[in-house]
C-alpha cells in the first residue's frame, strides 16, 4: 500500500489520505486512533485479497461493532451512517491502483456498500441501485458500473440475493464474466451512460487487465499477500516448553515451537541463529541463544541465552531468568528474520521493556528490512519511542544500508478536539524533518527548556 | 510573548546575539524568541559557520539536541553556505563581516527571515 484515505472512521471524522512507505512509524499521544489506523490497514488488506467483509474483531484488535467503528463527533451532531476507506498501489511509474470502499451497517457489523476500483482511466464501481439507500444495506439489488478513456456502462446484477453479489471479489468475477462476452449477444448488458458508445473490445480488456491486476480474476487466496498483525504485549516466557505445530499468533506464543522445529534444521537454524544473535549482541540483550531438548525431538525443550563474558565460560540462563526484554523482543525477531512469505507487518509498540539502545537497534533493523525492496516488505510500526525514531532519523541521514528518505514516513496523529488529523513527516539527508506541526514533539521541546533554563517561564501552548 | 508577525517561518540567531537567546543572561527579547523557536511556532536555521558559532554555547548544543528531533531547529547545507559566503565575499556586497548569515538564508527553502 502507498496509500490509505480514510473518513468517518473511529476518531476521524474529516476525509484524509496519508502516504505509506516501506517503513511507517505511527507516532502521537494516547487515544489519537494510531492502533484503530493498523486495524484498518489490516481490514483493507484482507479485503483486498479476496475477504469480502473487513474483520475489525479479530486478535489482536478488537474495535467492536459498526457503531464503534463508525465516526462518533462531538455535541449534537449526528452520527454518520457509513464510514469510507481506501488505499492505493503503486504498480509502476505513474501507474497505480486505487481502491476505495464505503461501509454501511448490517445487522451491527460494517458491510462494504459501494466499492471503486481504478487504474488511470479505468474504473470499476458498484453500488446500491438506489444510490440514495446507503443504510440500512440492501443486499439486493446492486449495481456495476465500469469505465474507460472512452466512455462509461452500467451493469445491473440479478440481485437474485444469493450473496455472492455482496462480496467485493465475487461482484467483480460476476463483471469480468460479462466484460469476457462482450463480443456476442451480451454486449447489450453494458447500457452507455452519458452518451457513452456502446462498449468496445478494447474497453474490456482494459477492464480485464484492471480485473487481471486486481487479482480477481484467480482464486483470491492464491494471490493473498498476507499481513501479520502483532500483539502490544507479546506471551509470557516458560521454563519448559513442550514441542508443538507452530502456527503464527499476534503474540507471538508459537515461537519457541517454532525455534525448536528450527534448530531440528542444522542449516536453516545456523542462518536464523546468527541474525538473532547479530542483533542481540548490537541491542545489548544477548549474545547467543540456544535451543536445548530434555530428551528426543518429542521431549519438552527450553530457550536459553548467553551474554559472553570477557574470560569466556558466561553460564546459560533460561528465557525465564533473564529480562523481560528478551522474551518480549524474540518473538519481533523472529517473525521479522524468518517469514519471508509475509508482506506486511503491523506491529503495535514493539519497543515495550526494552533498553533505549535495544529500541534504537530496533529502528535500524525495521529500516533495514524496509530498505529491501526486492523483498516487497512493508512494515507500520505505532510507537512511542523517540529513541527509535531518532535512530531512524539518523539512518535515513546517513544513508545507512542505502536507506532513502523515500523509505520512511512517521505519521503524526495530532488530537484536534473532536477529530484526529494525521500529518506526514519525513526525513532528509541532512537529518531534518519536514512536515511537523507545532505540537509535534512540544512535551519534549518543554522538558529540554526546562532542564536546561530552569528559571525560564514557559509559553502557554 | 509578542505576537511574531510571519508563524511557520525560519529565523536566523547571529553569533553574536546568540547569548541573548541561549544562555543564562538571555534578555527579555531574547527569551520570547527562544520561547518562539522552543515552543512556539517558528524554528531556527542554521548551518556552516553559523552552526560552529552557535555550538560554542553549550546551553545551545543541549537544546539542539531535543529541537532537531522535532524540526525546531533545521540544518542547512554547509557546503552550499560555504560556496554562497564565498560569492558573496568576492562581490563585496556586504558592509559587515556577515556574509555567511546571508548566505545561510539564501540556501534556506522556504521563508527565511533574519533577526538581530
Amino acid at each position: 500500500m502507498d496509500s490509505v484515505t480514510i473518513e468517518n472512521f473511529r476518531c476521524f471524522g474529516e476525509k484524509q489520505t496519508v502516504r505509506l512507505a516501506p517503513l511507517t512509524l505511527l507516532v502521537g499521544e494516547n487515544s489519537t486512533g494510531k492502533t484503530s489506523f493498523l486495524a484498518l490497514i489490516r481490514a483493507l488488506s484482507e479485503s483486498a485479497n479476496g475477504f469480502s467483509v473487513p474483520d475489525f474483531k479479530r486478535e489482536p484488535f478488537d474495535l467492536g461493532s459498526f457503531d464503534d467503528l463508525v465516526y462518533r463527533g462531538g455535541g449534537e451532531v449526528e452520527k454518520p451512517s457509513y464510514f469510507s476507506a481506501g488505499f492505493s498501489r503503486t504498480l509502476g511509474r505513474d501507474d497505480r491502483i486505487e481502491v476505495q470502499s464505503d461501509y454501511g451497517k448490517h445487522e451491527t457489523a460494517p458491510f462494504p456498500i459501494r466499492s471503486s476500483f481504478s487504474r488511470g482511466s479505468t474504473w470499476i464501481e458498484n453500488a446500491p441501485i438506489d444510490h440514495d439507500a446507503i443504510a440500512p444495506v440492501d443486499r439486493d439489488g446492486l449495481a456495476f458500473a465500469v469505465g474507460t478513456s472512452r466512455g462509461c456502462w452500467r451493469v445491473e446484477s440479478s440481485g437474485d440475493g444469493d450473496g455472492l453479489h455482496h462480496c467485493i471479489p465475487c461482484l467483480i468475477e460476476l463483471l469480468q464474466d460479462r466484460v469476457r462476452g462482450v463480443t456476442g449477444e451480451k454486449q447489450g448488458e453494458f447500457v452507455p451512460i452519458d452518451g457513452s458508445s456502446p462498449l468496445t473490445t478494447d474497453d474490456a480488456q482494459e477492464l480485464l487487465m484492471l480485473i487481471e491486476e486486481l487479482g480477481f480474476d484467480k482464486f483470491p487466496r492464491l494471490r493473498h499477500r498476507p499481513v501479520f498483525a502483532g500483539a502490544p504485549i507479546q506471551s509470557k516466557p516458560r521454563r519448559t516448553y513442550d514441542p508443538a505445530r507452530p502456527v503464527i499468533d499476534p503474540e507471538g506464543a508459537y515461537v519457541p515451537a517454532y525455534l525448536a522445529t528450527m534448530a531440528r534444521d542444522a542449516e536453516g537454524w545456523f542462518e536464523l541463529k546468527a541474525k538473532l544473535e547479530s542483533f542481540g549482541q548490537e541491542a545489548g540483550l544477548f549474545d547467543e541463544i540456544a535451543v536445548n531438548s530434555y530428551g528426543d525431538d518429542s521431549e519438552p525443550f527450553r530457550i536459553q541465552v548467553r551474554t559472553r563474558s570477557e574470560s569466556r565460560g558466561a553460564p546459560w540462563s533460561n528465557l525465564v531468568d533473564v529480562g523481560y526484554g528478551v522474551s518480549q523482543a524474540l518473538p519481533i525477531l523472529t517473525m521479522l528474520l524468518s517469514h519471508t512469505h509475509i508482506d506486511t507487518f503491523l506491529f503495535q509498540q514493539p519497543e515495550v521493556h526494552l533498553h533505549p539502545m535495544a529500541q534504537a537497534a530496533l529502528g535500524s533493523m525495521f529500516c533495514q528490512l524496509a530498505r529491501a525492496k526486492e523483498s516487497r516488505r512493508q512494515l507500520i510500526v505505532e510507537t512511542h519511542s523517540y529513541d527509535m525514531i531518532n535512530r531512524v532519523r539518523m539512518d535515513v541521514r546517513d544513508g545507512v544500508g542505502g536507506l532513502t528518505p523515500d523509505d520512511v514516513v512517521v505519521l503524526y496523529f495530532e488530537r484536534r478536539d473532536f477529530d484526529v488529523k494525521i500529518h506526514e513527516i519525513t526525513f532528509d539527508e541532512l537529518g531534518n524533518l519536514n512536515g511537523a506541526p507545532p505540537s509535534y514533539g512540544n512535551f519534549f521541546m518543554r522538558e529540554t527548556s526546562r532542564s536546561i533554563w530552569p528559571d525560564a517561564e514557559l509559553a502557554d501552548l | 510573548m509578542p505576537n511574531w508577525p510571519i508563524f511557520d517561518m525560519g529565523v536566523i540567531v547571529d553569533a553574536n546575539v546568540a547569548a541573548e537567546v541561549f544562555s543564562g543572561n538571555r534578555t527579555t527579547a531574547g527569551e520570547h524568541f527562544r520561547q518562539h523557536i522552543t515552543t512556539g511556532n517558528g524554528f531556527l536555521s542554521s548551518g556552516g559557520k553559523n552552526l560552529a558559532e552557535l555550538r560554542k554555547l553549550g546551553a545551545f548544543r543541549e537544546w539542539e539536541k531535543t529541537a532537531v528531533r522535532f524540526e525546531r531547529l533545521r540544518y542547512e547545507e554547509s557546503r552550499s553556505v560555504k560556496e554562497r559566503t564565498d560569492v558573496l565575499a568576492a562581490l563585496d556586497a556586504c558592509e559587515s563581516d556577515d556574509e555567511h548569515v546571508i548566505a545561510l538564508a539564501s540556501v534556506g527553502c522556504g521563508p527565511v527571515a533574519l533577526h538581530q
